[in-house]
């Protein structure tokens, strides 16, 4: 019998999370699919639904870990279900998203399993027998290799590993009756409300903003280099968010928007994982940055290396010119 | 109330560096400025917006970093927190999320507290990982990315929500003690006045002297990102560059 790996699945009100598919393109690994026996964690109430389609469409055997305090999420309750399975199977490995509900419960089912930790990760690949995975420091400055060794919990940054799309298989579903115990968190039900910015999602050219634009000041430049295009939307980074120079609903990454448009500008982005994972499949990105070091200008097809608000308003007046 | 907020020091973004030649440290050169941990100043502030609703509320900040991280813990006094201690070691980086996770429960265990806060993740490491491992260690409930926060200092409880996606958001309610990790843009971070800053100034900063050299099992080696496209690199004057911009784009049909 071979070793067990696990996988951390998301779900919310039943839905199966999309990090969830991706985590089961990292389980095809070659590597990955030879030395391990793959099981697939759950936890929820109500859930079989949600179980038997990830089942039914990887072909990884699911564990459906269900209590009635499991109805909504607390990482407190999330980590007593996994860890009850997590005794049971002894995995030699365990992978959760890099997401906020991943984060909220991996790191502290690292101690109460003591295992050892390693999150964040974006790529894994094996030499002579040892894993080695990469993330990155420094907001996408500098990227880190590191050995796993195991028994280990790993975080996988979202957006890194395709979407699991292929051919129907099966696998077992094992529903798990979990006797959760006494919870102190009291988890209310998520709150889903559509935030602004869907014309993100059919724009043709984005204009985005991040921290070096500065301040709002200078987002008229944005908006002035966005209306020299048809179907043009103004998007920006969580920092440009977190700044006040765009709403919330426009933000582009994983706690935001995956957007694909034919041209993107990232004005002022540095351009970190989280970033990147929103906007690279953009078909062509020009990146404006006073930082030459910024990692944007490792995936865009054009850079200027100059100030946002210095450059743009002599570029859109050479436009007009012509 | 009692509330622990755990900071970190971090060099400022746009630092210039350097890997050493075998790939093992990061050099920062010697202009770099440190700051606190922009996710730890919302915490901070956080903790401070708090103690200004609920009266005889005490806020200890806490940090494990080098000699010179006294400054992230002068400017949290500045910004108006009660205490500062700080676990001195010269080489931070070497000690894990779970190690320090450790060091930071012990420091709970011994000092009595209501609520801990922390910044959800460093902007240096972005592993986001100590506010639940500290949890774990104390057996107190916890949430993260939290961007509201409601005490109830009668009740004993805070009220929380979360940001899963740009849509999704729950609140949470947690009994006293508890531990929240705060995301970005939960508050503003106040500027210090210049008389808290003077008053700082003079406060002391209880020093822990960290002994212990970790143990560290897996290697670590640092690289520069690869390169996913050969990108067209403008180096010209301002006039030059927006010509060549415009000829790129206008190639490929965009203008």
């Amino acid at each position: 019998m071979k070793p067990k790996a696990c996988l951390i699945i998301e779900q919310i009100a039943g839905n199966i999370r999309e990090c969830a598919w991706e985590l089961a393109s990292l389980a095809q690994l070659e590597f990955f699919r030879e030395t391990y026996d793959w099981i697939a964690l759950i936890a929820g109430n109500n859930i079989e639904r949600a179980a038997t389609l990830f089942a039914e469409k990887t072909g990884i055997e699911v564990y459906a870990l269900c209590d009635r305090l499991l109805e909504n999420f607390s990482g407190e309750g999330f980590v007593r279900a996994y860890s009850t399975a997590v005794q049971q199977i002894k995995p030699y490995f365990i992978f959760a998203s890099h997401t906020p509900l991943g984060c909220d419960v991996a790191p502290a089912l690292a101690i109460v399993c003591n295992m050892d930790y390693f999150p964040s990760l974006q790529c894994l690949t094996r030499k002579n027998e040892i894993l080695f995975a990469y993330r990155e420091r420094l907001n996408g400055k500098i990227n880190e290799e590191i050995t796993i060794t195991e028994p280990a919990i790993c975080t996988i940054m979202p957006g890194v590993f395709p979407i699991f799309n292929t051919a129907k298989l099966s696998g077992k579903v094992s529903i798990v009756n979990i006797d959760t115990g006494k919870i102190k968190s009291i988890p209310a039900a998520p709150n889903y409300s559509p935030q602004s910015g869907a014309e993100l999602s059919n724009a043709e050219v984005i204009v985005s903003a991040g921290r070096g634009v500065g301040n709002s000041e200078n987002m008229e430049h944005l908006r002035n280099l966005a209306s020299l295009f048809s179907r043009a939307a103004i998007g920006g980074s969580r920092a440009a968010c977190d700044m006040g120079l765009v709403d919330y609903g426009l933000q582009i990454g994983v706690t935001g928007r995956i957007v694909s448009p034919k041209l993107y500008f990232a004005c002022g982005i540095s351009g970190s994982a989280q970033h990147i994972a929103g906007m690279k499949n953009a078909r062509t990105i020009v990146a404006i940055n006073r930082d030459e070091s910024a990692p944007i200008f490792r995936i865009a097809d054009i850079g200027v290396i100059d100030e946002v608000e210095k450059f743009i308003p002599v570029f859109i007046e050479f436009v007009q010119k012509k | 109330m009692n509330i622990l907020v755990f900071i970190k020091q971090v060099p400022h973004v746009e630092s210039s560096f350097e890997i050493s030649s075998n790939g093992s440290t990061i050099e920062f050169s010697s202009q770099t400025a440190y700051a606190i941990n922009s996710y730890d100043e919302y915490a901070l502030e956080e903790a401070l917006i708090l103690s200004e609703k609920i009266s005889h509320t005490i806020i200890t900040v806490v940090t494990i970093g080098r000699q010179d991280a006294e400054t992230a813990l002068r400017r949290a006094l500045a910004m108006g927190a009660h205490f500062a201690y700080h676990y001195v070691t010269e080489n931070e980086s070497i000690f894990s999320s779970a190690q320090k996770a450790k060091i930071l429960s012990q420091f709970a265990k011994n000092h009595p507290f209501d609520l801990i806060i922390t910044g959800t993740m460093s902007m240096d490491s972005a592993h986001a990982a100590i506010g639940p491992m500290i949890a774990a260690h104390l057996s107190i409930p916890w949430a993260t990315h939290i961007i509201a926060l409601d005490v109830n200092p009668i009740a004993k409880e805070i009220r929380a929500t979360r940001e899963i996606d740009v849509s999704t958001r729950q609140s949470i309610t947690l009994p006293l003690p508890a531990l929240i990790s705060v995301q970005s843009g939960i508050n503003r971070p106040r500027y210090p006045t210049l008389s808290h800053t003077l008053r700082a100034k003079k406060q002391e900063i209880y020093k822990i002297a960290l002994n212990e050299h970790p143990h560290q099992h897996s290697q670590c080696r640092f690289l520069l990102p690869p390169r996913t496209k050969e990108t067209f690199l403008l180096r010209g004057s301002r006039e030059e560059n927006a010509r060549a911009l415009y000829e790129y784009l206008r190639a490929r049909s965009f203008l």
